[in-house]
């Protein structure tokens, strides 16, 4: 795998490509970029033809390794990698230790190992089996395995136990890369870790600069800052936006750093800006779940994101809010049947809209609006 | 179809799909349906759309429907209160999904019951029903509406019914009744009888009818046309369709079968995917649901065609014993298809 950053700033990101990767050799992946998130290997409802409707045959997918725990065995008997196994055979793929798109149960994990979740119930994974599996797999990248079971409630002794065991399963994983063969061509990427502890998190990130010297170490996993599935989407990306920085910061620019989860609109901007390159589709996915339909309030100044948006308490109100103005103003064949569509929005149950992103197609109200 | 995309439907080479008039009539519901000119538009298929008159879905999904000379009474399940589906109803939704070929409302009765009075009323009540409903098409000369010769398992009733739907000039005919767990061995006696007398120069239409095996045997008695979720029930418990039956992609015997589901099938799920990946999702992610969907709508689409090419090719007969020779292993044939293929002049090998 080779990156290159072809442009930096303090504020505004950075733009770069992935190459050299050993399913696509002469492939450039343009960065930031989306991974398309995996269950059971395909992309959520969607058969390949239809996945190759709405993406690029060469995207990179994402797949957890949760979901092929059991499949060791047939993925070395098949020989061909999960890409081929899972019909993307023309995609790259990254393997990631837990599923983004469902909240990880939290107080599982063990120094012997990590439990994930899989089509059967919890097992507790360590280091060798992990590794076996991931080799079985053949990825163009992928994670050590960690203990990230950290969030913004996490106590302090639970992030020392979740720094000390990934660093002790990062040196496992660094070891059992270079032993085995087949993973030669896969990219190992370290977990950067310490929940919402920002001296923890600096720590961590400046005690894996030794491996990058020696180079076991070719990209970066920002984990610990929520435990998956919805719990990513809620997190205000000011709060996390320090956190990020002091993970960052003490890295080298020209590997790249992965940021897997629901992250909302918002806060995937924010990573960016702060210098995170890879994201996944595991936010589209919960959306989709909820019946929901992305319709981005581009219509939004900054002042007023920020005014009105980060400030409000309730977010089911702040999404009516957010809604119906901006409906209102992009739209214009919206703005005529307005009256219709506001009287049904008033009915609607403010749980049900989760975020300012969407509009939520169930129930009848979007009957009145279907000419648009 | 349910997670199927339209085009996926016409990649399967189906000519004409089928839309449920209850799920329609309360859902999009028929003054949207109406706004849009109808479903072909509403959903953007440009080939053949047939519905069914909406009766046969009450009776059978809602427990307290209750069928009067007016039409089918049922309390709604949204709301609770009372409901009546009428012939003319059932014909003002169908002409506001406007589907190329409608059905009448029929009087339908659960073909285990025993009563014949029961079916003797439903008989005269069907021939009464379809007037009413031929009355209330608004579009006669682009929505062809279909009678439904009923009747039970009883021959006499079923002459009855013939004789009376022949009578009113219609476009095509339905067999109605059938399929609801009867005996094979009273199956397909009421299909010859009816096929024997329904007019040559008319599509037949077999309704519910779709076990591969009951394809061939009704095409052999000269039914046309047919209808059937089993392709895409069958899926969602993950089995596919296959030459000698159907396989269930959950057992464990297809771990490691790094083959497609049919190597000489050409449905995008046969040509991308093995036995042993659809293994790993069956019944627990829905792409294996399509996936299955496809490749059993396809299957059904294929056996059809390979009948209509061999009746083309006046090899009808070779490919009757062909198929049922691969279908059943060491040639074990049910009597019931030995017996009705003698009554069109067809031996199965030995
Ligand atoms: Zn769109
Ligand atoms: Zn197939």
């Amino acid at each position: 795998m080779k990156f290159v950053v072809e442009q930096a700033s303090k504020s505004s990101g950075r733009l770069g490509r992935l190459t050299g990767l050993r399913s696509q050799p002469t492939t450039v992946h343009d960065t930031p970029l989306s991974m398309i998130s995996t269950l059971g290997g395909s992309a959520p409802h969607l058969t390949q033809d239809v996945l190759h409707l709405v993406v690029d045959k060469e995207v990179p997918v994402c797949f957890p390794a949760q979901h092929f725990c059991d499949l060791t065995k047939t993925l070395q008997k098949f020989k061909k990698g999960v890409t081929h196994f899972s019909a993307l055979k023309s995609h790259s793929a990254c393997v990631t230790v837990q599923d983004a798109t469902k909240m990880t149960p939290s107080g599982y994990n063990e120094k012997k190992g990590i439990s994930v979740w899989t089509y059967g119930g919890r097992q507790i994974i360590a280091a060798e089996r992990y590794m076996e599996l991931v080799e079985a797999m053949q990825p163009d990248w992928y994670e050590a395995l960690n203990d990230a079971d950290t969030d913004v409630n996490s106590s302090k002794k639970r992030i020392l136990k979740s720094v000390m065991n990934s660093t002790l399963m990062l040196d496992q994983c660094i070891d059992i890369s270079k032993k085995k063969q087949g993973l030669r061509e896969a990219a190992l990427f370290a977990p950067l870790l310490g929940g919402h502890n920002e001296d923890e998190r600096k720590r961590y990130s400046k005690a894996i600069i030794e491996n990058i010297k020696n180079e076991s170490v070719l990209g970066f996993s920002l984990l610990g800052l929520h435990t998956n599935g919805a719990t990513a989407e809620k997190l205000d990306s000011k709060l996390i936006s320090n956190l990020v920085k002091v993970s960052l910061d003490p890295l080298p620019q020209d590997l790249p750093r992965q940021a897997s989860g629901a992250w909302n609109p918002l806060t995937v901007i924010t990573l960016v800006q702060q210098g995170v390159d890879i994201f996944d589709s595991s936010f589209p996915y919960l959306v989709t779940e909820r019946k929901g339909a992305l319709v981005f309030p581009i219509s939004l100044t900054k002042e007023y994101i920020d005014e009105k948006f980060l400030k409000r308490e309730n977010l089911g109100h702040q999404n009516k809010k957010l809604k119906s103005e901006n409906n209102a103003e992009t739209c214009h064949e919206d703005r005529q049947r307005n009256k219709d569509g506001e009287d049904a929005k008033e009915n609607i149950p403010e749980d049900e809209l989760s975020s300012a992103y969407e509009m939520c197609l169930k129930g009848k109200r979007y009957e009145n609006l279907m000419f648009l | 179809m349910k997670g199927l995309l339209p085009q996926q439907v016409k990649d399967a080479k189906a000519q004409l799909i089928l839309g449920n008039t209850y799920h329609l009539g309360t859902r999009p519901g028929k003054d949207l349906l109406n706004k849009f000119e109808g479903l072909h538009n509403f959903m953007q298929w440009d080939r053949a759309l047939l519905t069914d008159s909406g009766g046969f879905q009450m009776v059978s999904l809602l427990e307290l429907a209750e069928i009067t000379e007016e039409g089918v009474k049922f309390k709604s399940p949204y709301d609770g209160s009372e409901c009546m589906l009428t012939p003319e109803e059932s014909i003002e939704i169908q002409n506001a999904i406007g589907a190329d070929i409608m059905m009448q409302l029929d009087d339908v009765v659960d073909v285990k019951e025993t009563d014949y009075e029961r079916f003797k009323t439903a008989t005269y009540r069907t021939t009464r029903w379809l007037d009413r409903c031929m009355k209330a098409n608004k579009n006669p000369d682009r929505q062809n509406l279909f009678p439904i010769i009923q009747g039970g398992l009883f021959p006499d009733l079923r002459k009855i019914s013939l004789e009376q739907l022949i009578a009113r000039d219609a476009p095509g005919y339905a067999i109605g009744g059938l399929s609801g767990g009867e005996d094979k061995d009273k199956f397909w006696p009421t299909i010859h009888l009816c096929t024997d007398h329904l007019p040559k120069n008319k599509p037949r239409y077999c309704m519910g009818v779709g076990f591969a095996v009951d394809l061939v045997v009704c095409c052999a008695m000269g039914v046309d046309m047919f209808d059937c979720v089993f392709p895409t029930r069958t899926a969602r418990f993950g089995c596919a369709l296959v030459d000698n039956g159907q396989i269930n992609l959950k057992s464990r015997e297809f771990m490691s079968d790094f083959i497609p589901i049919d190597e000489k099938c050409d449905c995008t799920t046969c040509q991308n995917y093995t036995r042993a990946y659809l293994h790993t999702i069956v019944t627990k992610e829905t792409v294996a649901c399509h996936l299955l969907s496809i490749h059993n709508i396809a299957y059904q689409m294929r056996l059809m065609k390979n009948i209509r090419e061999s009746i083309k090719k006046g090899c009808f007969v070779e490919f009757v014993q062909d198929f049922m020779s691969t279908y059943y292993k060491n040639q074990e044939y049910p009597q019931w298809v030995v017996d009705c293929l003698a009554a069109v002049n067809i031996t199965l090998k030995k």
